[in-house]
Order: structure tokens, then sequence, then C-alpha cells
């Protein structure tokens, strides 16, 4: 299972989302974690889908995964898009995180947040 | 908020759009369909209605009952591409097919005694009659009260957060709105069912009553 942390859950465009995603074991060894911030689209429409930035962590035997906080800083671009929530459409920011498994399915968990307009 | 769903229970709007054609298995609502056809009958059945209406759901979940090839015809020139005939076969937007197309492939099919079963939204009988088919004709009623109140619960109950009060629930002056509004379309149902709990998370979120 994951821990995820962001630590300001409302960015505005351009600034940084920060956090920490934590992976606990059951049992298996992953070939890498995988954190990114992504924002997607749900509703009534076709899904559109982005990413701010992705941090791979591949497995260290000297260093192992489980248990341990990963720092992540993703910058949100300034053109956004913002988080929004309508009545046919909405577009959610996440951090995902994503547990690289070896001959089974991967472990997936996101934790949202929120991107607004610069306030100026 | 983050997100005004969790407001009411919910990890999602329970009535987003399916990236996959098809409706899953705890979400299929019964409406008097018949049975899947069978295969090598020289059969045609069509299921016929209008956009929305549930057409490609019926095929597929026929088609997870009895296998066979599933052949998606497109509104592009791939439209001539010639479907795959089986022993039973399913057909989606036949109507789209040129009709040279059209005809000789149910020429063909009839001629090796096979069955299809095919959405469209013209009656294609009097053709496949010609051909030799058996046919059969599936239409939709008009959506009820009782149907989109039915399939409403299901899909909010398939939204709901784990472990948490649902707060959504759909009362029966809506429905009969949306039924009124919906026709025979399951899509224009769930555009209005999707406003509704959009507006009810937004109620909820700011800490109103609904």
């Amino acid at each position: 299972m994951f821990v995820i942390q962001i630590n300001e859950p409302y960015v505005q465009v351009g600034e940084t989302v920060h956090g920490t995603v934590e992976w606990r074991s059951s049992g298996t060894t992953p070939r890498a974690i995988i954190i990114a911030a992504a924002w997607r689209t749900e509703g009534r429409g076709d899904i559109s889908t982005g990413k701010a930035g992705e941090l791979r962590v591949p497995y260290d035997p000297s260093s192992p995964l489980s248990g341990v906080p990963i720092p992540f800083a993703f910058d949100i671009p300034a053109e956004g898009p913002v988080s929004y929530d309508g009545k046919l459409l909405r577009i959610i920011w996440e951090i995902a995180a994503q547990a690289d498994l070896p001959m089974m399915l991967d472990e997936k968990d996101a934790l949202a947040f929120r991107v607004a307009v610069r306030m100026r | 908020m983050i997100d005004p769903y969790a407001a009411l229970g919910l990890r999602r709007n329970p009535f987003t759009a399916e990236p996959q054609a098809g409706v899953a298995a705890a979400l299929w609502l019964e409406r008097g369909a018949p049975p899947a056809p069978q295969p090598w009958r020289r059969s045609f059945t069509q299921v016929l209605g209008e956009k929305g209406a549930g057409k490609t759901s019926l095929l597929l979940r026929w088609r997870e009952q009895t296998g066979g090839p599933y052949h998606y015809v497109p509104a592009t020139p791939a439209r001539w591409r010639p479907p795959p005939i089986a022993g039973l076969a399913y057909w989606d937007e036949v109507d789209r097919m040129p009709w040279p197309v059209r005809a000789t492939a149910l020429a063909l099919a009839a001629r090796r005694g096979a069955s299809l079963a095919v959405g469209t939204h013209r009656d294609l009988a009097a053709l496949a009659r010609r051909c030799g088919f058996a046919v059969a004709t599936v239409q939709f009623a008009p959506l009820d009260v009782a149907a989109v109140a039915a399939w409403a619960a299901l899909r909010i109950q398939a939204a709901r957060l784990p472990g948490e009060p649902c707060a959504l629930a759909l009362p029966a002056h809506e429905a009969a709105a949306v039924a009124a509004r919906a026709g025979h379309s399951w899509r224009v149902a769930a555009d209005r069912l999707h406003m509704w709990a959009a507006e009810q998370a937004r109620l909820a979120a700011r800490g109103c009553s609904a």
C-alpha cells in the first residue's frame, strides 16, 4: 500500500507541489516506484490526461524501497490546466504512485490536490 | 474542498462515461431483453434503436455469454471492410455499412447458415428475410421512472467510498424528470444524472442540504 502526503494540497499554476510517497510492501519487491503529478478529465466526455512530471526510483538492493518516504517536487505548468468541478466535466490533478511489480499487476494509488489560477 | 464528491461519501460522480463500450456485470439492469441468439441457426437478430438506447451494451452482454467475433462499423472509409462471418457474429452500427458490403455479407452469412446479432438504427428485417434469415427484432421501451431509479441506484452504489455512508439518493421526482427528458436514450439520462449528482456534490461540499 501507498501512503501519499502532499505538503500543500492547494497550489497555483506555476508553483511547485511537494510531498512524499511511501510504499509499504506486503512481500513483493518492485522493480521501481514511479511517482507523477498528473491530471485527467472525468465526466461525460472522452478522457484526456497529462503529466507535469514523473519520478522513477529504481529498486536498489542496498536501499530498500518499502517503508521509506520518497520526496517529490513537481512544477505545475503556468498554462495549467486548473482543477475544475463542473456539471459535465471535472479536471482532476493527482499525485499518482505506482509500484512496478514483476510478474503481477502493478500496485497503484493516487491522492488529489487542487491547482488554482494564479492570484496577483 | 479537494473532492466535493467525498462529502457525499463517493469516490467520483457515479454517472461518468466509461472509456470502453459495454456495461460491467455488476451494473447491468435487466429490462426484459431476450436471451442471446444461438449459433448456426441462420437467424438475424437486430437490436434496433436510437443512439444511446443500449444496443451496443446488449450485443456485448450477449457476446460475453456466447463468444464470437464483434465487428464495429465506423463512420469512416473503414466501413467498407467486410465483416467477419462465424457461427454467431456480432455486427454493430450495421446501417453504416455501404449497401453492397451489407447485402453481400448477409447473403454469404445466410448461405453458410450462420447467425448474426446486429445493432442498427434502421430496420433491416426485409433485407435479412430476402437473404433467407429468420428475423427477430429487439426494441427498447422508453425509459421509465423505475428503470432510471434502479439504474441510478446501481451506479451510486458502485461509486461509494468504502466504509463511508452515502448521502446521494435519487428522488422520485428527479427520476421522473430524467425519464421524461431521456426518452429511449440512456446516454441522455446519464448526462442529466451527472449534472444532478454534480450539483448535489457542490451543495454538500458547501455544507448545504440538498
